[in-house]
């Protein structure tokens, strides 16, 4: 649907509305007063009866309303982790990974850090925080050690990994609906640089805490001593599982050449595992598990893409892409590099979603200016735009490291540490965070210039 | 104006009081004892039988002043041992001498308020015996404090004291008329 036309029908009463119930709906979703899914859905609603938007456009026309493909494709990885998370095998490879580690806690540290990099990059970085985190609480009781290194180091591996892939971090996911990419798009251009950003990572963590993160022998034991598969609780809905998740990931990588988007490959993995589960029969425990599902994260999903699709019907997307172009003079890179690093500030300070749903249609605009001719993918993957897109993931993914409420999977790590009785300060993430998002966006920006501007 | 004369009628069968045990007789714990301290409240005021000593099994929590702040018992005691990540698949993972390892850590450290029960539901002293009978079946519960009308606790209900008084109307002659 072309957007420009319908500017000329709209009213400045109309704009003024569009831009003030985003506006105001994003005070209140920041300063956190009411919860973000009341405030996104009351918002999207206010868009539709103040009649920017027909409830026609926000069903059915992704530019200007929700975007299904984001929302089944969370809500099925969200049915396939939830019928997978009670087998028990995300705590048995943590001990597994522990007692490889020999009981010490250097090796336990990076081991863990990897693991989280691994499984947020397949899985999501929620999930896998929350598995993680009771896992390294009673590692950590059984050193005698103190916890919250691991913990930071935990949930910054976890918004690193969750780069790498499509499916990682809700950003790519987004990014990759909007911009028309597959998941290898993501592997091939992403990947590398969070493989290396990683391996980094986890040297400096080794130099870091050499000598500082030391246990007594008879604690070791105490590690060494635990019984990993005391964790399997289903050992037949396991390998079912670990069948449709690789399943599923194979689905992944060939979902474009199969002429599939990722949320059916997901909602088919879903679908496959619902059907096969010895646990789930009756009317009842499918209720369960699909209740299990987030509603609120999903519900927020849609309502800031009926609220940025009004903004993008008044014409303010366009406006700022306008601006946008001037103010960097239509130069890409200069626009890639500024949008990498406003991207990693912005996701700190607020929450990492709006953002992208914002700025996503604000690219395609901006596209669309530059390139008034092309369509489709020809424009959305022009050469000059692709390295715009990744580095808004990259920057949109790694500054959740800037703050403790820049990424959820921080969040769930700092509520995990207090229930425990292990309460982590602002100042003690943020010693970590912000010196490990300095350097990651800054090996992403070296990374964007050589391969994209230098070596192009 | 005519007001209704205010008078008690024992219409709702025989009132709890009757069966309760006044809180002078009760051992009480307060809200700043270690769980050694409540522990060992449990152990001297427990019963004996044949020579083996059966603790208390739980207790009111008391202010300065005597009002009843919650309720605690061994459960509570044994709970707070079980560390708080323990969760879902995790439970099973254990390691040498955990066990010895956390009750080391709480038992002079957490207190009588960290592990107490605030929300502490109460019988009045004019409630029936058949009314307490079926709230601490519907809860489970194995004692219940008995308040008066100002809400002030004057004793406490146990099973046993209801068990002993529910055998006692037993029909004698296996109810043959």
């Amino acid at each position: 649907m072309d957007v420009t036309h319908v500017a000329e029908v709209i009213t400045p009463t109309q704009f003024w509305m569009g831009c003030g119930i985003f506006v105001v709906a994003l005070v209140a979703i920041v300063s956190e007063k009411i919860e973000k899914t009341k405030v996104a859905l009351f918002g999207a609603m206010m868009v539709v009866i103040s009649g920017i938007n027909t409830q026609k456009e926000v069903f059915h026309f992704e530019e200007l309303g929700v975007d299904w493909n984001v929302i089944f494709l969370l809500i099925g990885m969200m049915v396939i982790i939830n019928l997978m998370r009670p087998t028990g095998v995300f705590e048995y490879v943590a001990v597994k990974g522990a007692k490889i580690g020999k009981g010490r806690p250097l090796p336990i540290m990076l081991i863990f850090a990897t693991i989280t990099a691994i499984s947020s990059a397949l899985l999501d970085n929620v999930t896998t925080v929350l598995l993680l985190a009771p896992v390294t609480l009673l590692i950590a009781d059984a050193l005698e050690i103190d916890p919250i290194p691991f913990l930071i180091v935990e949930a910054l591996a976890s918004n690193i990994g969750g780069t790498a892939t499509l499916i990682g971090d809700p950003p790519n996911i987004m990014i990759a609906s909007k911009a028309n990419l597959d998941f290898m798009d993501f592997i091939i251009n992403l990947a590398p640089i969070v493989v290396f950003m990683t391996i980094v990572c986890l040297l400096i963590t080794k130099i870091f805490f050499k000598g500082k993160l030391t246990a007594e022998d008879k604690n070791i034991a105490k590690v060494m001593s635990m019984d990993e598969k005391e964790a399997i609780q289903d050992p037949l809905m396991l390998k079912k599982s670990l069948a449709v998740l690789s399943l599923v990931l194979t689905g992944f990588i060939f979902h474009s050449k199969l002429h599939f988007e990722p949320a059916t490959v997901a909602l088919s993995g879903a679908a496959l595992l619902l059907l096969i589960s010895s646990k789930v029969k009756t009317a009842k425990d499918v209720h369960h598990v699909l209740a299990e599902v987030e509603w609120p994260v999903i519900f927020f999903f849609i309502g800031l893409f009926i609220m940025v699709g009004g903004l993008v019907k008044v014409g303010a997307i366009e406006m700022v892409s306008q601006k946008m172009i001037a103010l960097t003079d239509g130069n890409l890179f200069a626009t890639s590099m500024i949008l990498m690093w406003f991207s990693a500030i912005a996701s700190a300070i607020v929450d990492n979603i709006p953002y992208v749903a914002t700025i996503n249609p604000l690219i395609i605009d901006m596209a669309k200016e530059l390139w008034p001719n092309l369509s489709g993918n020809e424009l959305l993957h022009h050469p000059d735009l692709m390295p715009v897109w990744w580095s808004v993931a990259l920057g949109a993914c790694l500054g959740g490291n800037g703050s403790p409420i820049g990424a959820s999977a921080n969040v769930i790590v700092f509520g995990m540490a207090e229930k425990a009785g292990h309460k982590i300060g602002w100042g003690q993430f943020l010693s970590y965070g912000i010196r490990v998002t300095f350097w990651t966006v800054s090996m992403s920006t070296l990374y964007v210039c050589l391969r994209y501007y230098t070596f192009a | 104006m005519w007001k209704p004369k205010r008078r008690r009628v024992e219409i709702m069968g025989v009132p709890v009081e009757k069966i309760m045990v006044p809180i002078k007789m009760v051992a009480c714990l307060n809200r700043k004892m270690t769980l050694r301290q409540a522990d060992e409240i449990f152990k001297q005021n427990g019963s004996t039988v044949g020579g083996e000593v059966f603790p208390l099994k739980g207790t009111v929590v008391l202010d300065e002043e005597g009002n009843l702040i919650g309720i605690a018992s061994m459960k509570d005691i044994l709970k707070i041992v079980i560390p708080r990540y323990v969760q879902g698949s995790l439970v099973g993972i254990t390691y040498d001498e955990q066990l010895e390892d956390r009750v080391a850590k709480v038992w002079d450290t957490e207190l009588v308020e960290d592990i107490m029960i605030e929300d502490v539901k109460v019988v009045k002293y004019n409630d029936s015996i058949m009314k307490c009978l079926e709230i601490m079946n519907e809860k489970g519960f194995q004692r219940m404090p008995v308040v008066d009308d100002e809400g002030r606790i004057i004793g406490m209900i146990y099973i046993r004291k209801l068990y002993e008084y529910v055998s006692s109307k037993a029909p004698v002659n296996g109810g043959v008329k």
